[in-house]
């Protein structure tokens, strides 16, 4: 007989992989960061279990298990080189899937918890309560996470045609 | 919703159907775990087990986790890209954590978006942890790390700094106590510059390091030191 720890990683496992892949734009990282929480959930299964939204809680997990590997890079790490940074706009054109591609690539270029803002939002679907929740940080935070998140993608040459429409209060959930 | 937000969606729909498949995933973390031995994995798998309690039981050396917070899936216990045993990971998060927090919750209020750009920052960290926690705070502000932070009370600051102080921890089950962090000042377009003493208690929950709640009594205050009690500002 399957027990609910099984069942969970059965039906959910896809879902979190989506979810690592997009706050680590790497497949590799995506499947470390899964494998990894899930290893914590099995062990914490019984307390999870009684959460109100047992996939919230591990998708929380995956968020801070992210955020926290990226904290642990020491000053003396070479990083990977950056994603090049194109010269001029490709936002413009006609090609939606070179108009993605360039947006992936800009995304990937956002400090960890602005995208991992974007991706909850935008993916996820959550509020900004709820991200908030996600974070552990203030309503404010997640909006002005956000906000500096779009500012950035404004300012990177890549998106540089884009429409700047501000992003107002309303806008924002 | 603008384009640029439309955008965003729309390639993060697209992309994350270019997301590992779930298949192995799923049957590397349930028979990893015992959930589902199968064969001679079950012998891989307790070799594994091993490995993994050994590893645990550093980490918790490292970060205090009291017994019942021993994890055989610890950050520790498996391959963390750039990590870096040189650099003390519990001091980096919970610095990184009390610093968000200080930036985000308590300098302008919680809906202020308008945190310092960049702060003056000193505290008992190496250069390595400056450099992790400097990154570890990035998208929130831009930390300079200095010796010391001027007399804020004999007018001698002119910018926004903080002052980190020793992580005080009471290590029980996880728990840390920290205490000492102090907002020596704050300018912004509607502040003068005053301090603020501030104090947190960061635990250790879902795999990182988070403010749980500030310290009740507070952090001591240095300016008291020498001063008889019952003097103004003590």
């Amino acid at each position: 007989m399957r027990s609910d720890f099984e069942r969970y990683v059965e039906a959910r496992t896809g879902a979190l992989l989506r979810l690592a892949y997009l706050l680590t734009g790497d497949r590799h990282l995506a499947e470390d960061l899964v494998q990894e929480v899930l290893g914590r959930a099995h062990r914490r299964w019984g307390h999870i279990q009684r959460a109100e939204n047992p996939h919230a809680y591990v998708r929380r997990m995956i968020v801070n298990q992210h955020i926290s590997w990226r904290r642990r890079r020491s000053a003396s790490e070479i990083p990977l080189a950056p994603t090049a940074v194109p010269d001029r706009s490709f936002a413009a054109t006609d090609d939606p899937v070179l108009q993605r591609d360039v947006t992936w690539r800009a995304l990937q270029r956002l400090p960890h918890r602005q995208r991992a803002v974007l991706v909850l939002r935008y993916y996820e679907d959550l509020t900004d309560a709820e991200i908030a929740l996600t974070l552990n940080a203030a309503v404010g935070t997640v909006r002005s996470l956000a906000a500096r998140a779009f500012a950035r993608l404004r300012q990177d040459p890549s998106l540089a045609d884009l429409d700047t429409h501000p992003i107002t209060t309303q806008e924002i959930r | 919703m603008t384009h640029i937000e439309e955008l965003v969606r729309d390639t993060m729909a697209r992309h994350a159907e270019d997301a590992p498949p779930a298949g192995p995933v799923v049957e590397r973390a349930l028979t990893k775990r015992g959930v589902r031995p199968r064969g001679r994995i079950v012998a891989l798998a307790a070799l594994g087990t091993a490995a993994s309690i050994a590893a645990a039981v550093a980490f918790g050396l490292v970060v205090g986790a009291g017994p019942g917070d021993v994890d055989s899936g610890t950050a520790d216990s498996s391959p963390t890209p750039g990590r870096d045993v040189a650099v003390d990971v519990r001091t980096v998060e919970i610095y990184a954590a009390a610093i968000d927090r200080a930036m985000t919750e308590f300098v302008m209020g919680p809906d202020h978006p308008d945190v310092p750009e960049s702060m003056d920052v000193a505290g008992p960290v190496d250069e390595a942890e400056r450099g992790a926690i400097s990154e570890a705070v990035a998208d929130v502000t831009v930390l300079h790390w200095v010796d010391d932070l001027p007399c804020i009370e004999c007018g001698d600051a002119s910018r926004p700094g903080l002052r980190l102080r020793p992580i005080e921890d009471t290590s029980d089950a996880g728990r840390v106590e920290v205490d000492g962090y102090v907002m020596d000042l704050v300018r912004g377009p509607r502040t003068s510059l005053h301090t603020h003493m501030l104090g947190y208690v960061i635990e250790e929950h879902a795999g990182t390091w988070e403010y749980a709640g500030p310290v009740p009594t507070g952090p001591p205050n240095p300016i008291c030191d020498g001063i008889p009690a019952g003097e103004p500002r003590c």
